[in-house]
């Protein structure tokens, strides 16, 4: 497989990954908060500005909601936005329209079409969200269901899990500031997907213990940063493997990016709730570090282009060629 | 509904589809029957669906940085296959003529010696490469893919525009077009055998195997595409996929050792054959345009060391250059020793004084081309431009004779096409697209059916606004029951009619030899179904059908009492106890919105 399309295909199941949770987190937000709230509730807009990594952002400090909504919705430069994601994911399955099925392709391009007039009706971000989430839920249904679950496939696997991981890691690390009027464990847990199982597992003791532990060790959701990694670690075993029986470049570690995770994944797996309360903030750290290197590992194990060479510039100079 | 064709104009054009005023040719029958059930709301609306097809599933073009869908009309453009025989067998004359023609010039240049092709005329042509002469490894398929634009002239007879053996492109629209129709159309084909587009690139992948070095058992063949911002990127795309190669960026590949590779995720991949869609001069920054970022620092070594074969090969721009094209009766004669089958349009050459001073004269009946102009590019049509458009024309082609021609005025043949809510007709070319694999040229029954737009244009180009008509080439009469029953079994394969090319004639006996393989095979496979029995799809054990008759019935007597109350039967009125009577009330409350 192409180092190229690889990477395309691994963007294209983070950006698909992104535009998705991006707007499940909105939706929550947004729609949760009592009315009139949303004006003045500071702290819950803070937490929701925190977990998008938005900190700090001129654009979104100190903005009022319908500013914060263009720009974490509509805004089609910023690929952070919902928009801009989906756009992202459209670039990157054009560049790749040879490796993928033409129905993943062509509801992506559909959705791309759709932005625009979507956007336009005015049927207030609530509509637009659900729609984004529907067509969100047809790309990934496709790619499991049309596309064969080759090395490309994988690649968008990887992409996909480690997304959905950090995303999940945010919202954990969000909810654990004061959000005022809402119980942020409600929040979090909604903002996941996952208000119902969460409800049906601990419906007698709901509370912000049981909601962490539910977002991240939980075994049968699969939103629940555990599932995320070990999706991940399964799909990098597989790409390690195709690699393997292949020519062997010495410059290459196909191992490393499993192994990262796989060490982050067994943590989790024999930990127990009452555990978390303790050390909560270092072992989110570490979740959000693991996904980092994860991202550089694979990046450099299979992307790789090699050292760029610049030929000549000559032409550029102005000299003719 | 027949005033679809309500006022249809007759001109000087050869129509397609009519022979006069009302008189249908016999090919177009099955169509004009087929449009007289439909009125033009109708047509419309299939062609929305049509277009919204095309644009969903991203088969565009970017025009301007925007894109668009290639306009597809519905009515289609129909070859009988008697007309058919004279481009099956013109169009691989023309390919295996300038064939000997690129081996000679990049090689010994005899024909320059003969006299035949002054040899100015090629070393002034701006495609021709010093770079690869002397590069003949790859004499005999230096046109794998060609596309001779064709016209058919005020009598019908089809005519050589131009030749098209560089990157010739719109195969895709080829594929997608008969797709298209057939789907919203189906019932226009009426009992014509319609002959199958869907082989091309099975054939195009043969054929790039084919001419891969000769010390490669298990050529590796990608096909360069500039990337997506390219105006033919879905080509790119639709060929790499339907051909299940590689499509790849100049940013992929590595040039070592005079081999090429591509950098794949488990380290790097040797390549072979490269099908590249991509101009010379940005093919290989070591030898061409040094800015260029598309291609591959590298390439024309890989291929003179003989690692590599380019296809189409580098240079073959001197054969698409306008002059030459005038040459090109004489370059058939030289070469073959045969008379042309397809005849060239009348053209004037600048260089040549009465020529000049003739076209100079008549500047407003002619048509002047740049002579490596494509896309319609630079084209000035005598009879349409005004006088500032033809004195500035005068000036450019006294500036540079050699860099212009000019032809004779013809009113490209016409086929009906939807405007507004009336069939008008409208001028169209055909591009057939041949396939060469060094041994043979296979000539796609089919064709890109290009159609101007606008009322009275000529220029048919994409660029220039216009659109394309699906190409039907229909199977010959020849055709006898058997013959149609080796079709039925066997759908991607075609009969050739009679082929006049002992080179083909092998191929044909391989055709049969499939044929009959397939055959077998069928019926035998045919016998051995006949004796399995399949068991009908499993259901689930319904055990619970009283019970969901007896929810629904509650849920209902109560939503809609009056309308629903005498379906029930009273026995099931007296079973309700209490118990029953309450949930009953619960389900209510939770189905109120249903009510």
């Amino acid at each position: 497989m192409l180092s190229r399309i690889a990477e395309s295909l691994y963007w294209l199941g983070r950006h698909v990954e992104r535009a998705d949770c991006t707007a499940r987190i909105l939706d929550t937000y947004l729609h949760l908060l009592p009315t009139g709230s949303w004006a003045t509730d500071h702290q819950v807009i803070r937490s929701l500005v925190d977990s998008m990594g938005l900190s700090g952002d001129e654009e979104v400090e100190g903005a009022d909601s319908g500013k914060l909504i263009r720009t974490l919705v509509f805004d089609t430069e910023r690929a952070s936005s919902v928009s801009g994601a989906l756009i992202a994911a459209r670039d990157n399955a054009r560049g790749v329209r040879d490796a993928l099925p033409l129905d993943v392709w062509e509801c992506l391009n559909v959705t791309w079409h759709g932005l625009r007039s979507r956007a336009a009706t005015g049927g207030g971000p609530h509509t637009y969200l659900r729609w984004v989430s529907e067509r969100c839920a047809i790309a990934a249904g496709l790619t499991d269901q049309v596309m064969s679950h080759d090395e490309g496939w994988h690649f968008l696997a990887v992409g996909r899990a480690l997304e959905r991981a950090d995303m999940t890691i945010r919202l954990i690390a969000a909810a654990d500031s004061e959000t005022g009027s809402v119980p942020p464990w409600r929040a979090l847990v909604s903002a996941c997907g996952g208000w119902e199982p969460y409800v049906r597992e601990h419906g007698g003791s709901i509370g912000q213990r049981t909601a962490i532990e539910f977002a991240l060790l939980d075994r049968k959701f699969p939103r629940s940063v555990l599932r995320c990694l070990t999706a991940a670690e399964a799909s990098l075993a597989e790409l390690e493997a195709a690699g393997s029986m292949q020519q062997r470049d010495p410059r290459r570690d196909p191992s490393s990016a499993r192994r990262i995770v796989g060490r982050t994944r067994t943590g989790l797996d024999y930990r127990t709730g009452t555990d978390l309360a303790t050390d909560l903030p270092h072992l989110l750290s570490n979740l959000q570090r693991t996904v980092a290197s994860a991202h550089v590992a694979v990046s450099n194990s299979f992307f790789r282009r090699g050292d760029e060479v610049t030929w000549a510039n000559i032409g550029s100079n102005g000299v003719p060629a | 509904m027949a005033d679809l064709f309500q006022d249809y104009p007759f001109g000087r054009a050869w129509d397609e589809m009519f022979s006069g005023p009302g008189v249908i040719r016999p090919a177009y029958e099955s169509v004009h029957a087929a449009l007289q059930t439909l009125s033009a709301a109708d047509l419309k609306a299939r062609a929305d669906i049509m277009g919204r097809t095309f644009l969903d599933q991203g088969i565009t073009f970017a025009l301007g940085g925007v894109e668009r869908p290639f306009p597809l009309d519905l009515i289609p453009r129909i070859v009988t296959a008697q007309e058919w025989k004279v481009v099956q067998t013109g169009v691989p004359q023309r390919v295996r003529a300038l064939e000997a023609f690129l081996a000679d010039c990049y090689g010994p240049g005899r024909i320059f010696a003969d006299g035949v092709v002054p040899r100015r005329l090629v070393t002034t042509s701006p495609h021709f490469h010093r770079q690869v002469a002397g590069m003949d490894g790859q004499d005999g398929a230096r046109i794998v893919i060609s596309g001779v634009d064709l016209i058919r002239d005020e009598q019908g007879t089809f005519r050589v525009l131009e030749d098209n053996v560089r990157v010739p492109s719109g195969v895709s629209y080829v594929l997608e077009n008969r797709q298209a129709v057939s789907q919203v159309l189906a019932e226009a084909g009426g009992d014509q055998q319609i002959r199958s587009v869907a082989e091309y690139p099975g054939r195009l992948l043969a054929a790039l195997c084919a001419v891969a070095p000769s010390n490669i058992n298990d050529p590796t063949v990608v096909v360069l595409t500039p990337g997506v911002y390219n105006s033919a990127y879905f080509e790119h795309t639709l060929l790499a996929r339907e051909m299940g190669v590689e499509l790849v960026e100049g940013r992929d590949l590595i040039c070592r050792n005079n081999h090429v590779f591509v950098r794949t995720t488990a380290g790097e991949m040797p390549v072979h054959v490269i099908y590249r869609r991509l101009d010379d001069e940005f093919l290989d920054p070591m030898q061409f345009r040094l800015d260029s970022m598309l291609g591959s620092p590298g390439l024309i070594n890989c291929a003179r060391a003989g690692n590599l074969t380019i296809a189409n090969a580098v240079g073959n721009g001197i054969a698409d250059d306008k002059l030459v094209y005038t040459y090109v009766p004489d370059i058939i004669r030289y070469y073959l020793s045969e008379e042309p089958i397809l005849l060239n349009v009348d053209t004037y050459r600048m260089e040549e004084p009465n020529h000049l001073a003739y076209a100079l004269e008549h500047l407003a009946e002619l048509v002047i081309k740049p002579v490596d102009g494509s896309g319609g590019k630079g084209i000035v049509i005598g009879s349409q431009a005004d006088a500032s458009t033809l004195s500035k024309a005068r000036q450019a082609i006294l500036e540079n004779p050699r860099g212009w021609i000019a032809q004779r005025e013809i009113a490209l043949s016409t086929v009906p096409t939807l405007i507004g809510d009336k069939m008008r007709p409208r001028h169209v070319d055909l591009r057939p697209f041949a396939v060469n694999d060094g041994n043979s040229v296979w000539v796609l029954p089919g064709g890109l059916t290009r159609v101007a737009l606008p009322e009275g244009e000529l220029v048919v180009n994409s660029s220039q606004g216009g659109g394309s008509k699906d190409t039907w080439v229909l199977a010959g009469p020849r055709e006898t029951a058997t013959d149609l029953e080796l079709q039925a079994q066997a759908p991607g394969q075609v009969i050739e009619p009679e082929l006049v090319d002992p080179d083909q004639f092998q191929t044909q006996n391989f055709e049969e030899g499939q044929f009959q393989q397939q055959g077998t095979w069928q019926n035998s496979s045919s016998q051995s179904t006949g004796a399995f029995f399949f068991d009908p799809p499993v259901t689930p054990d319904d055990g619970n059908a009283g019970l969901r008759h007896q929810q629904g019935q509650q849920q209902q007597s109560h939503c809609s009492a009056g309308v629903i109350k005498q379906d029930l039967p009273s026995k099931s009125e007296s079973n309700n106890n209490g118990r029953s009577k309450m949930r009953l009330d619960i389900m209510n409350l939770n189905a109120g919105s249903e009510c």
